[in-house]
Formats: structure tokens, sequence, C-alpha cells
């Protein structure tokens, strides 16, 4: 029963991400976003998998793999996106369209 | 390998080694490649011609690879003789050059081209299949039209270089297309191939592609009414003009036809009827060609011009002497062609290299402001005379023996055609004799010097070589040095009187003032009987016509129909374009979308 409001809360993670990359153009509250998203994901995945696999300890080293793999391309999400507002002086992402057809 | 093919592809290596030294920029290394090359030629075919052609019974075949458009070189007595000839006065007149181009700055282009021709020149006279043939007789004619643009920075040139392409091509699409069609028939271009099929096909396929492919002999070897082009090739170098305008290119369409009837006839087994048609094309354009030429040598003032012409009246006489073949024994016709050729690119060789002699001294290629040479340029303008003594037919030079010979087999042939050869005979005397005495008699005009070593060598070897080139020929293709020297009494009797004639007219009009009053004929004579006129005025606008007429129906249906394809793809473009925004939250709208569509999807087939 927890693991099905854990998973829920995890969709719930993931929407709000979506939501948040869709309607926001600020470099902060893009990497906010992406950070919510990904979190989300990791849950969606971890808790359907322990109801499925019943291995608590195999459930767990992949989550701590998925959390630091994680952690490193926020790392590098941080470097890009410093990179980008440097570059253009601006945080607004959405006027970075120079490659637009 | 054999040694056969180093004739042809030491130039060729020697064309390329001197783009590829191009760099270093010294002159001395380019000209030793390429007196280098030729020499290895001239090397290779001497060895082709004095020691395993004569052992030749059947014509041999040196192939490269297996399979039917496989590199094959021939080697019968013909091509032995022609591959000689070529390669002997290849090297000449690259010696030559070395003088007349000492002081030219675009050197590595000159030399390059000319190793470039001398190799394909070679190649065709060599090669066993006409595809080769045909490759090779494109090498020549490219590089007959680059090297007449030679001096590309003055218009004439450039424009000379051109219309020789040009007014070659109309007889090369011809060529193409008897060629077409014997593959067509044949299924192979080999030589031996085809002459073993020639004598099966009928005889109306064969009188039409022989008459075709005389149409690629007529336009290289400038016959009426392709001649047009040669006059004007005289804007390129003398050496170039002496090399491939008068010694070699323009017989390719001599060796042309003397092969295919070799083919024929000689290999093959074709009915003589069959050629009749053949034979009487060569003997009347040659004949009427021989005769033209020589009246518009007549009135010219450009050294240069008076010899070409005479190249072209002099190719007449031997496409006269071939045509005779269906009247005496094909070999005796080719015989007495072939002694023509060879006596020819000595001796015009010989007179084109004493021209370039003239106008490196002077600067000038008009002979009224030339005279007098005689005193300063003497090696020179001895050179020049025994030219012009051996052009003109008078014993004991070749020309005499080897005009004598054509005379003898179209007497046969043809009563009228002799007398129009034996009138061509009278006036070609009479202009080179002219040319003479403008250039070296009477007062001089311009002050010049005798020519370089590099330039007089040749000319004395060419000179020299003029009493003895008979032979040659007559070792070649009779097995007898001697043959090319007998003669016959009725027809060098009226050889001779028509050149004593000649001479006669000439001290009458030059010392007596005999004035013939013919303003009228001049005009004519000096319009090139209006040739130029007829092509430029006449068939040009035509031409234009009609292809603009095809090149209006090309733009309303196929361009139209290929601008529409383009519209289309061009709009589904334009439509994607739209969509790539750059807006991140758009990229992200749209790919949630196809995440939902998926998943909807996936759920779809978990519940089915």
């Amino acid at each position: 029963m927890m693991l099905l409001v854990y998973t829920l809360m995890s969709a719930v993670l993931v929407a709000v991400g979506i939501f948040g990359l869709a309607s926001r153009g600020n470099a902060a509250k893009i990497l906010i976003s992406i950070e919510l998203l990904s979190s989300g994901a990791v849950g969606l995945v971890f808790f359907p998998m322990l109801a499925i696999s019943r291995s608590f300890v195999f459930s767990q080293s992949l989550m701590i793999l998925f959390l630091s793999v994680d952690g490193v391309t926020l790392g590098i999400t941080i470097a890009v996106l410093l990179m980008a507002v440097k570059r253009s002086e601006t945080g607004d992402m959405n006027k970075l369209n120079e490659l637009r057809g | 390998m054999d040694s056969v093919w180093l004739i042809f592809l030491s130039p060729a290596i020697g064309s390329a080694l001197s783009l590829i030294l191009s760099p270093i920029k010294k002159r001395r290394i380019i000209e030793a490649i390429a007196v280098i090359s030729s020499l290895i030629s001239v090397f290779t075919s001497a060895e082709l011609f004095f020691l395993r052609a004569p052992l030749l019974n059947s014509p041999a075949f040196i192939q490269m690879l297996s399979g039917p458009i496989a590199p094959v070189l021939m080697v019968d007595k013909l091509s032995a003789l022609m591959s000689f000839v070529v390669a002997l006065v290849s090297f000449l007149i690259v010696v030559y050059s070395i003088g007349y181009m000492g002081e030219d700055p675009s050197y590595i282009r000159y030399y390059s081209l000319i190793q470039l021709f001398i190799a394909g020149m070679l190649g065709l006279v060599l090669s066993g299949s006409f595809l080769y043939l045909y490759l090779f007789w494109e090498v020549v004619g490219l590089c007959s039209c680059l090297l007449i643009a030679h001096w590309y920075e003055k218009p004439e040139a450039s424009r000379a270089g051109v219309k020789a392409f040009i007014v070659t091509r109309f007889g090369d699409v011809m060529l193409l297309t008897a060629i077409s069609l014997i593959y067509l028939q044949v299924g192979d271009l080999r030589y031996d191939v085809v002459s073993l099929h020639l004598g099966s096909l009928p005889s109306s396929f064969i009188s039409m592609t022989m008459l075709l492919s005389l149409g690629g002999a007529f336009g290289k070897s400038a016959q009426v009414p392709l001649h047009v082009w040669l006059p004007d090739a005289m804007e390129g170098p003398t050496s170039v003009s002496a090399l491939i305008h008068a010694a070699t290119m323009v017989k390719a369409g001599v060796y042309l036809v003397a092969r295919l009837v070799t083919l024929s006839l000689e290999y093959g087994s074709v009915d003589i009827v069959a050629l009749s048609g053949f034979s009487q094309v060569l003997l009347w354009i040659g004949s009427i060609t021989a005769f033209l030429a020589a009246t518009m040598a007549l009135v010219t003032y450009d050294i240069k011009r008076v010899l070409a012409y005479s190249t072209i009246s002099q190719l007449g006489y031997m496409f006269a002497g071939l045509g005779a073949f269906s009247s005496v024994p094909f070999s005796e016709a080719i015989f007495s062609s072939m002694l023509h050729l060879t006596s020819h690119a000595f001796f015009k060789a010989l007179l084109f290299m004493g021209a370039g002699a003239v106008i490196h001294a002077t600067g000038t290629r008009d002979m009224r402001e030339m005279g007098g040479l005689r005193r300063s340029m003497p090696i020179t303008s001895t050179a020049f005379l025994l030219g012009a003594i051996a052009l003109s037919g008078i014993p004991p030079m070749n020309g005499f023996f080897s005009k004598d010979a054509i005379m003898e087999v179209v007497m046969s042939a043809s009563p009228f055609i002799y007398t129009l050869l034996l009138i061509t005979a009278v006036l070609t005397p009479f202009y080179i004799f002219r040319a003479v005495l403008m250039t070296f008699f009477g007062e001089q005009k311009r002050h010049a010097h005798e020519a370089s070593i590099s330039m007089t060598l040749p000319m004395i070897i060419l000179a020299a070589s003029c009493f003895i080139t008979p032979s040659i020929t007559s070792f070649m293709l009779e097995n007898n040095p001697l043959a090319g020297f007998s003669v016959d009494i009725t027809t060098a009797l009226f050889s001779i009187s028509a050149v004593l004639l000649s001479l006669v007219l000439f001290y009458l009009s030059y010392w007596r003032g005999l004035r013939l009053e013919l303003a009228f004929a001049r005009k004519i004579l000096e319009k090139g009987y209006y040739f130029d006129d007829l092509y430029i005025r006449v068939l040009m606008p035509v031409f234009r016509t009609v292809m603009s007429g095809i090149s209006w129906g090309v733009d309303r249906v196929l361009d139209a129909l290929s601008y529409r394809i383009a519209d289309q793809a061009n709009r589904f473009g334009n439509f994607l374009r739209e969509i790539h925004t750059g807006m991140i939250s758009h990229y992200v709208a749209a790919f949630s979308l196809g995440l939902i569509i998926l998943l909807a999807m996936a759920l779809g087939v978990m519940l089915t």
C-alpha cells in the first residue's frame, strides 16, 4: 500500500518536472524542473521494482547507482546552463534560439 | 612488359612528371624531361621499326589485361612506320622548342601538353582497337586545341583554339557514330575481331560506316569543307604548328583511312565493290581540297598561313592517293600515300621550323615586312629553300618521288582527278617560291640574326633526311629501300613539266611584270572561298534557330516538371522549418505528447 503511495508521489514529481520544463524559461527554474523530473523518474523505476523483485538489496543498490548517476548528470547540467547564461548574458533560455530553423 | 608500351608511355609519364616538378621552376629540368622522354620514344619505335616489324608476317597484338576493352596495341608495318616517323619528328621539334620557346614564361604548360600530345599521337597509331583509337583521337584533339590557344591572352589565339576544337568535333561525332555502329554489329572493337567479321556484313552497312568515319578523317586532316580551322590554328606557337598541324596530328585522318582499308581488304575479306563509293569520295574530296587550298595559298601574306594551306593541299594529295585503292592494288595506293605522308612530315616540319626561325628573328608573320633575310640567316634560308624544293616536287628531293607515286596511282584511277592534281602541282612551286622570294630575297626590312643551335640543328637534320625519306617508307612497306625511288617515266615527265611551267610563270610574273588582273578572284581567294562566311552567316543562324526551338521545348516540358517537384520539396521543408522554434517549452510539450501516445499504445497492447 505504501509502495503505491510512493509510486504515485514519484509520478507527481515527474509531472511537476515536465510542467516546469514546458512552462518556465528561466535557467534556475529549468534546473529545478530537471532535478524534480529525474528524482521522480528514479522513484518511478525503483518502487515498482521493489514490489516485483522482492530483493531489497538488489533494488537498493540499483537506487544508489541511479542517484549517483543523477548527481553526475546534474553537475554537467549545471555546467552547461552556467556556460549558456554566461554566453548569452540572460537567464531566459528561450532567448537562446540561434539554431532555430 | 613489352617495350612497345614504352613508345607512348614514356612521353605520357614525361608529361605528368613535368607537372609534378613544376614547383621547382627550373626550365632546364623541364626541357630535359621532354627531350629524354621523346628520345626514349625514338629509340623504342626505331627498335620496333627496324628490328621487329620487318619480321612480322601478320599483325602482332600486344595486350595488357584480358577482356574486350583491355588496352591492346597492334603492330604491323603501317603502325610501325607511323610511330617511327611521329616519334622522330616529335623529338626534333622538342629540341627545336628549346630555342623557340626559350623565353616563354608558361613553358611548363607547353612542354607538358606537347608530351601529352606525342603520347596521344603514338597511342593513336599503335592502338589495336577502335576504342583506344577514338580515345587517343580525342586526346590529340584536345592537346591541339590547348596548344593553339597557348598564348591565350591574344583573343585570336583562344578563338582559333576553340574553332579548331568545334570544327573537328563535327567529324569526330561522325567517327564516333561509325565506331558505335561497328560495335552494334560486331560486338567488339578490336581490329582483329572486327576485320574477321567485316567480310560477312552487308555491303550497305560497310559503305555507310566507312563514309561516316571519313567524316572524322576529313575533320582531323582539314579537308574541304572542314578545313577552315587549320589556317586559323597558325595562331599557336610555330613549333606546335610544325608538330601538330603539319607533321603528325593532321596525318591521323590519312592514317585512319589507310587503317580502314588494310582492315577491310588486307586482314578482312570485304568485297571491293562495297568500297567503291568510299574510294570515289576520297578521290574527289582529296583532289578538290588539294586544288582549292593551293589557290588560297597563292594570295595570303602570312608566312604560316601559306604553309597551312600548303599542308591542306598536300593532305588532299594523300587522300587522293588512298582513294585510288579501288583501281590499283590497294597496297600500291597505301604505299604511295604513306610515301607522301613521310616525305611531307619531314619537309613540312622543316618549312615550319624555318618559318618559325624567321618569325622568332623578325617578330612578325607578315611576309611583306620580311625580305632579304638570306644574308643574315644563311642556315635557315638554305633549309627553307631545300624544304621548298621538296614541296615543289623537284628531283632529287623526297617530294618529287612521293608525289610521283601518288600521280601514278591516281592516273590509273581517274584522268580527271589526275589533271586536277597536275594543275595543283603547277600552283605548288608558285606559292612556295613566292614565300621564299618575299622572305629571303629582295631588300632587308628588319634587322635579324641567325637562330640558335637548338633551332638550326633540327632543321639541318630534317633537310638532310629529306633526301632519304622515300627509302624509310619503302624499306617498311615494300621490303626494298629503293622502291620509293622508282618512277614512271610518263607521269614523271608530266610532273617535271608542271614544275617547269610553274617556274616559268613565276619568273614572268616577278621579273617580267606579267600581271594577271584578277582582283575579283583575289578577293574570293583571300576570303578562303567564303567557307567561313558560309558557316558564320548561314549555318550558324540556322543552327541557332533550331537549337533555341529545342531549348524552348526543354524549358517548357522538362524544366517545368523538375521545377514543380523541387517546389513541393521546398514547401515541405518550409513546413518542417516552422516547427523548429528553438523554444524549450515547445520541445518538451512535443515529447510529453509523444510519451503519452507511446504509453497509451503500450497500455493498449497490454490490455488486448
